[in-house]
């Protein structure tokens, strides 16, 4: 083997050991009890989705239509208190 | 290791030809980073739902009038408590808020005074809450996202809500949910019921939809039933569908992008094949040249099985590695929002680190033989040729 290997082991070893040393020492215990407590708090098993698609596309729509331009514009207060 | 001379002499090869080898590494770097990073992202995604449905009631139980979901009265607590094995019903109040540019939103979440288990796990979440200050005055807990936005808003302390009536309702920013939990409660503002009724529309006699538990896993597809007689507009949502729903999202998401890495992964091999197989290329030289010296078939193909395994494990390490530190150090950018969505609020979502060594373990697989057999078996069919015609 030549130096160059033990060379290239070496950085592999070495992102190895970086992943596991943060992997371990992640305090998973903690991060999953807060997230538990928040279901518990909220009563739901939510994401945060910061999504377009699950509404209503008219919402997102341009006011004007391209093709009757004089066609009135939607009523956008029914969205707002969307459930 | 020193003393096995073929060793010496495959490092002093792969090192002394590196370029050779250096495109088709980067391109696997690039392959496998893109899968774990994806597969990364979406198990640590499952197992946070997996947490937050493992705290959930069994039963969620909606009123659906014309496909629309709506509000249902309170009274319906008193029917579905008289069903034998139905416990602890709750009521929930939530509902989307739409800011004065009607394109982002935050979600409002009422919570009831005189739940004990949920004003127990905001005082956990919340350090230095104080309860009663809290959920008796006009004040809300917000995400980290919506704190962001009021703050860019010029609304540090608090914003004025608009409610159907056409009143503006100034509500106080309390305190923020932890930012270590914005997977959850980035778009989200905790306050207290009767509060999010008023700013959301809801009548005081109403609530958007109940909880229940039944302890007795054996009679949840019963009482569904039962439940679900009760009202002709009721709609029964239990926590395996919910659970199920969620899977599925995550499933197809990530399925899209393993279906896709194995399109990419077939053509690179298909290139690797080619390259070997190539009439006047310097690797068929190579090997007629090893075998005019004195290499038998067998060391010919263990030098390139090999050099395969060097180039498949280096690239597998640096990918993984890369992908992790991508995914849960800096917080994958660009790349959540395929899970996520990345139209409403901003977000900075701190993944709990998951790794699932099956998935990994498999992906090694694939990728280990496919490459391997893309190097071997044109590698073979020049061995067994004649050196002299090998080296034309």
């Amino acid at each position: 083997m030549i130096r160059e290997f033990y060379l290239l082991v070496m950085v592999l070893s070495l992102f190895l050991s970086a992943i596991i040393a943060h992997y371990s020492l992640f305090d998973r215990l903690e991060a999953t009890n807060s997230q538990l407590e928040l279901s518990r708090v909220v009563k739901m098993p939510l994401l945060a989705l910061s999504v377009g698609y699950l509404e209503s596309q008219k919402l997102f729509d341009d006011d004007s239509n391209t093709i009757y331009p004089q066609m009135q514009e939607i009523d956008r207060m029914d969205f707002v208190y969307e459930k | 290791m020193r003393s096995s001379p073929f060793l010496y002499f495959f490092t002093l090869q792969f090192f002394r030809e590196y370029k050779n080898h250096l495109a088709t590494t980067v391109i696997s770097i690039a392959l496998i980073f893109l899968l774990s990073a994806v597969l990364f992202i979406s198990s640590s995604i499952k197992y946070s739902i997996d947490i937050s449905l493992g705290a959930q009631a069994d039963f969620v139980v909606e009123r659906v009038r014309g496909g629309k979901k709506v509000d249902l009265p309170i009274e319906w607590i008193d029917t579905l408590l008289e069903t034998r094995g139905v416990q602890k019903v709750t009521t929930r109040v939530h509902g989307r808020y739409f800011f004065e540019d009607k394109r982002e939103w935050a979600l409002i979440v009422g919570i009831d005074f005189m739940d004990e288990q949920s004003n127990r796990a905001l005082e956990k979440l919340v350090e230095s809450v104080d309860l009663e200050k809290f959920l008796f005055s006009s004040n809300m807990l917000v995400g980290d996202g919506v704190q962001r936005y009021l703050k860019e808003h010029f609304y540090p302390k608090g914003y004025n809500f608009l409610t159907p009536d056409g009143k503006y309702k100034k509500v106080s920013i309390f305190g923020t949910i932890p930012n270590s939990l914005n997977l959850m409660s980035n778009n989200m503002i905790i306050m207290p019921q009767e509060l999010a009724k008023e700013i959301l529309g809801i009548k005081k006699s109403m609530v958007t939809d109940l909880t229940l538990n039944v302890p007795n896993d054996n009679l949840w597809d019963s009482i569904s039933d039962k439940i679900a007689s009760l009202y002709y507009d009721i709609r029964v949502l239990t926590k395996r569908e919910m659970q199920k729903a969620y899977e599925n999202m995550y499933n197809y998401k990530s399925g899209v992008f393993l279906m896709l890495f194995l399109i990419t992964m077939a053509t690179f091999v298909l290139i690797l094949y080619q390259r070997y197989s190539m009439v006047f290329s310097s690797q068929r030289r190579n090997i007629g040249l090893l075998r005019a010296v004195g290499w038998s078939i067998r060391d010919i193909l263990k030098l390139k099985l090999y050099e395969s395994l060097m180039v498949v494990l280096v690239s597998y390490v640096i990918g993984v590695s890369l992908a992790y530190l991508y995914v849960f150090v800096f917080d994958s950018p660009v790349l959540i929002d395929m899970f996520l969505g990345g139209e409403n609020l901003d977000h900075k979502i701190k993944l709990i680190p998951v790794v699932d060594f099956g998935v990994l373990s498999s992906i090694f697989l694939i990728y280990t033989v496919a490459f391997i057999a893309s190097v071997l078996i044109p590698t073979w069919s020049i061995a067994v040729t004649d050196p002299k015609e090998a080296m034309l």
